[in-house]
């Protein structure tokens, strides 16, 4: 989803919009990671 | 107009759709009993929230009925159908994409109603409806799985902070859809709320992206989780809290012990609300079965979730 938003945008564009640097896929396994010590 | 207002004219496909008139007539369904015509199930409460007019000790009276009826039993018009003399109402269907939707460009046999904010399913086949599996092939839904997902609605509303779609009613019009090689009851349910998915943000590969950053900007306003800096919006930012919210699900729904068995990007809400729940299971009281995660045809894009429920199985069983 992350790439699809953000795949139309210039590099210039990209880097003022903050949209670098974002891994998805192991952002969202870290926050698997926490979210059950925080759920249980 | 409402943010919802503005998604939806722009981004969904218009499509008109007869109000059917109210029917008192039993219609003889075939292999089964008779059924009435009008309204099998309401949800007082949001129905009371939208302005209807229910009795106060919580009844399906004649005149609530007619208006529920009168609001939501719709069915879509085909190419080549006529309305002839009955109401025509405009209803706008989702195009969006992703994992687990066949050859369908969106939403296949639903469309939302924009004067009341509710989308109508099961309504026959909208202009964004392909060939399609067996399910969604003829635009119909099931009478088990309208129930199923009014009941597990009600449940994750209550159980889940981040909320989840809500069915206002059940509707009966006398009709039927193939299962399994067989005729079911069918439904149309009226239902509200969790209207952004993420897989409203998904495109094909070839199509036209650029008007994706405005949207996810739009979106992330509304669900209020925009960061911004300077007052710029921060693309990455915004999305961290997004996979948080989407993230929290399946512990949570571990812990409770409601997993949804077909996760997809279009069977969640864009902020972890649940949707389409007509696949959740209620586990049992001593064990989440999280191998139901892994298991379900249409597990793709759900399949992620599994190593962590069986992490929050472990903890539970502890």
């Amino acid at each position: 989803m992350f790439l699809c938003v953000t795949e139309s945008l210039t590099p210039e564009r990209r880097s003022a919009l903050g949209a670098d640097g974002l891994d998805c896929v192991a952002e969202f396994h870290s926050c698997y990671e926490e979210e059950p010590r925080f759920s249980f | 107009m409402t943010a919802h207002t503005v998604f939806y004219a722009a981004y969904a496909r218009a499509f008109s759709s007869i109000r059917r008139s109210r029917s008192t007539h039993a219609v003889a369904v075939p292999g089964g009993p008779s059924f009435q015509r009008g309204v099998l199930w309401c949800n007082f409460e949001v129905a009371r929230q939208m302005g209807f007019s229910v009795p106060r000790e919580n009844r399906l009276s004649r005149r609530l009925e007619r208006q529920l009826v009168d609001a939501f039993s719709c069915r879509a018009i085909e190419a080549g159908q006529a309305a002839g003399r009955r109401a025509v109402v405009t209803l706008h269907c989702d195009r969006y994409y992703g994992s687990a939707m066949g050859d369908h460009a969106g939403s296949a046999r639903g469309g939302i109603l924009l004067s009341k904010n509710v989308f109508l399913k099961g309504i026959g086949r909208t202009p964004l409806a392909s060939v399609g599996g067996p399910r969604h092939r003829d635009g119909g839904l099931q009478l088990v799985h309208a129930i199923a997902e009014a009941v597990y609605g009600e449940l994750a509303t209550r159980i889940f902070s981040a909320g989840a779609a809500r069915v206002v009613a059940i509707l009966d019009q006398g009709r039927t859809v193939e299962v399994d090689g067989g005729l079911a009851r069918a439904a149309v349910i009226a239902r509200c709320g969790a209207p952004y998915r993420p897989a409203h943000l998904v495109r094909q590969l070839g199509e036209d992206l650029s008007d994706l950053p405005t949207l996810f900007v739009k979106l992330a306003r509304y669900g209020g989780v925009l960061v911004t800096r300077d007052g710029r919006p921060q693309l990455a930012d915004t999305m961290r809290r997004i996979l948080r919210l989407q993230a929290a699900r399946p512990p949570r729904q571990v812990r409770w012990r409601v997993l949804h068995g077909a996760l997809s990007t279009s069977n969640m809400g864009l902020f972890g609300e649940m949707l389409d729940a007509v696949a959740d299971d209620d586990t049992g009281p001593h064990c989440a079965d999280a191998r139901r995660a892994s298991t379900t045809r249409d597990a793709v894009f759900g399949r992620e979730h599994s190593p962590e429920c069986r992490t929050c199985t472990r903890c539970f069983c502890a």
